[in-house]
């Protein structure tokens, strides 16, 4: 080929000639025949410079192309001095034709900021050109995700039956197409066989994420309509293959009849749509009120704005506390006012990033689906605390992670339902998830009911993988936390669902770069369960301030059932430490002996609280109840970790630091207490 | 399959050195080629010896007479429109493929190929045309 | 020439402080700012060195009786008694918390390279949280690794340890 590159190299020469006498034309006379002959010699330009395998000289002219069609579309018209930029893109041009390969050091840094600079034009001229453009076809699942949206990547499902028959061997087109397709993005392709000669075709799947739209993909096809029967669809306007789940999906649809392949998809991309799109979008079914009722904002501007209304909440509790002290009518009211309107802000910027972790279950239902049919296996997910919410960022963090979980839970938990029945448990197995709020923490709990870890395999396989020592014996939960190193897998065959790599200690990572935790509880043969605890990230909260000792506390409002007063003699001499509230027998936690606080005054009377966590009471009794109080959640710090029963810390208005209890933490102390 | 051998290609490109870089691949693959610079001396290379050709390939953008327009002229000639044509290009836009789809085009193949997917097209195009002869 | 060498050497700040009538001192890089003694809210349960949290302007920052963790007597508070509220690195996290001492003496500004590995002192402390010694007119002074002595680590093996000795009494 080289022989002939430097007669390309002159005959290219010439196009940018063209072109450029073309766009001088246009300068002195604008006049669109001069733009069109411009763009066709740059046209013919790029076309010879692919066919000599200058991709740079290919690319960059297309760029200078798509600028030129956005002039000749009547829509660069105000940009300011275009045609010196275009002329300054075909100097650059003719000097790459000399040095394709770029190898001088100036033309180099030169190309960096011209590409930076078309880049940037052509872009523009794409975009103006879309909106200006009709209605974009419509995919089955439309949303606004930023950076898949900057590819511009859309996933489709392309169905082909053959007319006349095309055989392995025979050359036809559509083999070649379907190769070429497939250089295209991220591909699945399946061929079906006819059972009795199986170098005849008798249909393909086609799953494609690329940048091409339906009507191109669909022209890849046009010159052989006559053999064969071709259906694209636009099943999302995103890439469906990084989608966590898609491979196992992708499964499913291997094991479905197929005309029912579709409906299947559609399925599948309705149980995203829930996680993806905003609240906003499924209102609005018109494209265009959308973009007036809802924008975007980024992530870091929400951060500040919550971290000012939770300054100007702790300013709110000592311009209160102020106010009570001076006791000036005025100022009272002023600083009430204040305090509803904080409130009303606070909630709104709160409802900004809170969403409820039902977002993820369709996708998380159709996952276990997907998987336990690929595994073979039968499986109920049961969800329960769906309304439960968490910052939008988490759910978005959370989600993959609590798939590896589902899936680990199905390929290496759940047995098969002929092992089941053996062990006489039911032959479907069961998965839970739920999710409670915990203090500022949200807890989200996976379990189920399959084989659970087996301490002995997993301590013979972290020895083999030196991973711990021979001699060492460590304890259970230990040995648990181990499943959470790199390059740990229990799984003894390899899956094509689990076990790919990406293991626990991935989730894990996950996990804590949230600032949540994991951790693992199992009984062999009985089952596991996973415990995420992750903060809310929003942490103001509505509390009950009370007083034991001398020391302030803060129940989060949510957990409080009911208020009692309780006479300290009620207390002397009850050894089991149980008080009958309303005909119930509960247990309960005196404040100041629980944590040693001094100052406690002996009164005649004392409070008892009664917090309920899922189904269990609690009584907590205090010296003294304070009030309601707005709180702004702070961490304690990496210091305090382990002090588990203090979930956060808050600023009351006297400028003193007041401890927010782990209500949950508390009640299952008690209850392990009381158990024991 | 026919065999590519004493099969001639009519390579229709106003750049010399693109006809010649596609011959030289169609040559190593046992093609005999025929050049033309644009439709114009195209036209005049089939209505002296269509009977040699055996398949046409050409680009779209062409002066004097583009790609699409000899497209037109030699299918709507009784002597030529047996002609497979291909039409090789860097052109993506979907109408022009559509409406050369229309005056009876045979495969549009787009700048840069694959020069396996390049070959076995045009072979497919010469059986299938032979065929059809044959029927 | 010579002198301009002199002058382009670095500097390397120190801050000195008394812990039970001692004085010791840390690198002043790592120091935020120096508090009276604030309201401490005292957190349960936790090991005595941990003395509980303050509030720096809105933030809540754990404070350490620096005295407890050498193993000197608990710190008691007077006028004199500061926090110096100090920066660590954990990884890629930044940790702020406030150590406790009996005073706070001032900045000393030694020329770089002046913080030499510590000769065998005494071991009435323990020489991990010892980054080494500085001569202050005829006088050495240890210098604190801060980032080993405060680290989250290191609190929560003491914890650990601490634990195991429970357990073995329980048992």
């Amino acid at each position: 080929m080289s022989q002939f590159e430097q007669m390309f190299k002159e005959e290219a020469y010439e196009q940018l000639e063209i072109a450029e006498q073309a766009l001088l034309s246009y300068e002195s006379t604008p006049e669109k025949e001069f733009v069109e002959e411009a763009f066709r010699a740059l046209h013919t330009f790029k076309g010879a410079a692919h066919m000599f395998s200058f991709k740079v000289l290919g690319d960059f002219a297309h760029k200078i192309e798509s600028i030129l069609d956005g002039i000749r579309q009547g829509i660069m018209m105000e940009e300011y001095r275009v045609t010196d930029r275009l002329l300054e893109y075909i100097d650059h041009l003719k000097k790459l034709i000399v040095d394709p390969e770029i190898k001088d050091k100036k033309s180099q840094t030169r190309n960096e900021v011209l590409q930076k600079d078309i880049d940037k034009l052509s872009s523009r001229v794409s975009d103006l050109i879309k909106e200006k453009g009709q209605q974009k076809e419509k995919a089955l699942l439309e949303t606004f995700i930023e950076q898949e949206d900057q590819e511009h990547l859309s996933t489709y499902y392309i169905s082909i039956n053959p007319i006349v028959e095309i055989t392995s061997d025979s050359g036809h087109p559509l083999l070649n197409i379907i190769t070429d397709l497939q250089d295209l993005g991220s591909t699945r392709l399946t061929s079906q066989y006819d059972q009795n000669n199986k170098s005849i075709f008798i249909h393909w799947d086609l799953y494609i994420s690329c940048q091409s739209t339906k009507e191109e993909l669909e022209s890849q096809f046009m010159f052989i309509d006559d053999d064969v029967e071709v259906q694209v669809h636009k099943v999302a306007n995103f890439d469906l293959f990084k989608e966590f789940g898609f491979e196992d999906f992708l499964g499913v649809l291997e094991k479905t009849e197929n005309e029912k392949k579709l409906e299947e998809i559609n399925a599948y991309v309705l149980s995203l749509k829930e996680t993806v799109s905003d609240e906003n979008i499924i209102s609005d079914s018109s494209e265009n009120n959308q973009k007036a009722k809802s924008i975007r904002i980024s992530t870091e501007k929400i951060d500040v704005l919550m971290n000012l209304v939770s300054e100007l909440v702790t300013d709110q509790a000592s311009l209160k506390m102020f106010a009570s002290n001076i006791q000036d009518p005025v100022l009272e009211g002023v600083s009430e006012n204040m305090d509803r309107h904080i409130r009303q802000l606070r909630d709104i910027a709160f409802e900004m990033t809170l969403v409820p972790i039902e977002r993820m279950m369709g996708k998380f239902r159709r996952m276990v689906r997907d998987c336990s049919v690929n595994a073979g296996k039968e499986v109920r997910f049961i969800v329960r605390g769906e309304n439960t919410e968490l910052d939008k960022v988490f759910i978005d963090s959370l989600s993959d992670p609590i798939m590896h979980i589902l899936r680990n839970s199905i390929d290496h938990g759940i047995e098969r339902p002929e092992d089941r029945k053996a062990k006489g448990k039911p032959e479907s197995g069961t998965i839970q998830l739920e999710a409670y709020y915990s203090g500022a923490n949200v807890h989200i709990e996976i379990s189920d009911d399959g084989k659970g870890l087996n301490a002995d395999i997993i301590r013979k396989k972290a020895i083999e993988k030196g991973l711990i020592d021979e001699e060492r014996e460590p304890g259970i939960s230990e040995v648990y936390q181990l499943i959470f190193e790199p390059g740990f897998s229990t799984a003894n065959t390899v899956s094509n669902v689990s076990g790919r790599g990406v293991g626990m200690d991935v989730v894990k990572k996950n996990i804590e770069a949230i600032r949540g935790e994991i951790n693992i509880e199992s009984k062999l043969n009985q089952g596991l369960k996973i415990i995420i605890k992750v903060p809310l990230t929003l942490s103001i909260i509505d509390g009950l301030l009370i007083k034991s000792g001398s020391s302030h506390f803060l129940l989060p409002m949510q957990v409080i059932n009911k208020c009692y007063e309780v006479r300290n003699e009620e207390l002397l001499g009850n050894f089991n430490k149980l008080l009958i509230f309303d005909e119930e027998q509960i247990p309960y936690i005196h404040l100041c002996e629980e944590l040693f606080l001094s100052g406690s005054t002996a009164k005649e009377y004392c409070n008892a609280i009664v917090i309920q966590c899922r189904e269990r009471k609690v009584a907590i009794l205090t010296d003294e109840i304070i009030g309601e109080y707005q709180a702004v959640l702070k961490p304690v710090g990496e210091h305090y970790k382990n002090q588990e029963f203090v979930s956060g810390a808050t600023i009351l208005g006297d400028g003193k630091v007041a401890l927010v209890l782990d209500a949950n933490k508390l009640v299952e102390q008690k209850s392990k207490q009381t158990t024991a | 399959m026919l065999s590519s051998h004493d099969h001639t290609i009519l390579v229709v490109d106003d750049f010399e050195s693109i006809r010649k870089v596609i011959s030289e691949t169609l040559n190593r693959h046992g093609f005999t080629t025929v050049h033309a610079r644009n439709g114009k001396d195209a036209l005049d290379i089939l209505q002296k010896g269509y009977h040699k050709i055996d398949l046409i390939l050409s680009d779209y953008n062409m002066p004097d007479m583009s790609g699409f327009d000899l497209l037109k002229e030699v299918k709507s000639s009784q002597e030529l429109k047996k002609h497979p044509f291909i039409l090789l290009t860097s052109e993506t836009n979907t109408e022009k493929k559509k409406q050369a789809k229309e005056a009876g085009l045979d495969a549009w193949i787009e700048k840069p190929y694959k020069i396996e997917s390049f070959i076995s097209l045009i072979k497919y195009n010469i059986d299938k045309s032979k065929k059809d002869v044959s029927i | 020439m010579s002198t301009e060498v002199e002058v382009t050497k670095e500097l390397q700040s120190f801050l000195t402080f008394n812990l039970n009538k001692e004085v010791f001192a840390l690198e002043i890089k790592k120091v935020v700012e120096i508090l009276e003694v604030p309201h401490i809210t005292h957190i349960p349960k936790a090991p005595d060195y941990m003395k509980g949290v303050v509030n720096l302007r809105g933030q809540v920052i754990p404070l350490i009786d620096t005295c407890l963790k050498f193993g000197l007597p608990a710190i008691e508070v007077t006028k004199n008694t500061c926090i110096i509220i100090i920066d660590i690195e954990a990884g890629d996290k930044k940790i702020r918390f406030g150590a406790m001492v009996d005073q706070v003496q001032e900045v000393l500004e030694k020329e770089e390279g002046s913080l030499v590995p510590s000769p065998s002192i005494e071991a009435s402390y323990n020489l991990d949280f010892i980054k080494g010694i500085i001569k202050d007119k005829d006088k050495f002074i240890i210098v604190l690794d801060i980032d080993k002595t405060f680290s989250v680590e290191e609190v929560n093996l003491l914890r650990k340890s601490e634990e195991g000795k429970s357990e073995e009494k329980t048992e």
